[in-house]
């Protein structure tokens, strides 16, 4: 059942419940995920991948228990992912904090929509009755 | 030591404010920074914090905030602060201003663009000024004040609800102009 501020994701034929991520805690955690893929994608040793890899996977992790309502659900989780039956990108939804994600490419044809109504033709003025001609 | 001037104590050109224990400096200057991250949220102002702190103290805020219970909070409340800061008015006068701005963004930034005035370039504080007087020539006397009132009503949808008897005191001001 999705409401306002809770959501069900499944994973491994468990449905977890999830709480929806407040704004700022979204904002702040895709920036620094945003921050650390840059450094990433700049880092020129193996070391320093593997340390943002690690910084990565653990603000991911710790996002996704905090929206988990289930202490039962955080255990079973762990499990999961430590028997790399599921990783983080299967999170993905979680991580989102249960907003929806387009994944539409530009490429694709645009889903139609309604005819935009056409606007009705002015009425004929029709003459007020006394009125004087001419005037 | 910086030279005492009224104007720049008033309308920082960065903005730093205090939470958590810490200082954090604002990144964005410009009407487009600041109008972007009010737009950005207007509910909850995140564009403003976390959205816009230093990505050099990021990971020193991620760590502090989990450590309180009501960040968001917080967050939100520093983030009115760093808006008074930012446009060198009252918040709920510059977080009005700036929706409306938004609402009707391609004929007020057109404008405004015909004038030489640049968004993107412009001082958050010098754009706000350039916004109101924009609107305040184009109202009739009855307008003006009408422009006035809506722009310091406090925003309902924040929860932020001005007293029975403030809103009282604020008509009876605007009456008696």
């Amino acid at each position: 059942m999705t409401t306002d501020d809770q959501f069900t994701y499944d994973v491994c034929g468990r449905t977890l419940h999830c709480k929806r991520l407040a704004e700022g805690q979204l904002v702040m955690m895709q920036r620094l995920l945003a921050r650390w893929q840059e450094e990433m994608d700049g880092a020129s040793t193996q070391k320093q991948r593997g340390e943002l890899i690690v910084k990565m996977s653990s603000i991911s992790l710790d996002l996704i228990e905090s929206q988990l309502l289930n202490k039962e659900d955080v255990a079973f989780l762990e499990e999961q992912l430590l028997m790399g039956k599921v990783d983080l990108e299967d999170l993905r939804p979680i991580l989102s904090g249960g907003r929806k994600v387009e994944k539409q490419e530009d490429d694709q044809p645009v889903k139609a929509t309604k005819a935009v109504r056409t606007p009705r033709k002015a009425a004929k003025r029709t003459p007020v009755k006394g009125a004087r001609k001419g005037a | 030591m910086m030279r005492p001037n009224l104007l720049t104590s008033l309308r920082p050109s960065v903005v730093h404010v205090s939470m958590l224990g810490r200082h954090w400096r604002l990144v964005g200057s410009s009407a487009v920074d600041w109008a972007g991250a009010v737009g950005f949220d207007p509910l909850h102002l995140s564009g403003i914090l976390p959205g816009m702190v230093d990505g050099e103290q990021l990971e020193e805020m991620y760590q502090l905030s989990r450590q309180v219970d009501d960040v968001e909070q917080r967050w939100f409340r520093a983030s009115q602060v760093a808006l008074s800061r930012a446009s060198g008015r009252d918040w709920i006068w510059a977080y009005n201003l700036t929706l409306s701005a938004l609402q009707g963004w391609q004929y007020l930034n057109g404008i405004l663009l015909h004038r030489g005035i640049q968004a993107a370039q412009i001082p958050y504080a010098d754009w706000l000024d350039a916004v109101y007087m924009l609107l305040w020539e184009r109202s009739d006397e009855g307008d003006r004040k009408g422009l006035d009132f809506r722009l310091s009503l406090p925003p309902k949808d924040l929860g932020v609800a001005a007293s029975p008897q403030a809103t009282r005191a604020m008509l009876e001001a605007f009456a008696a102009d």
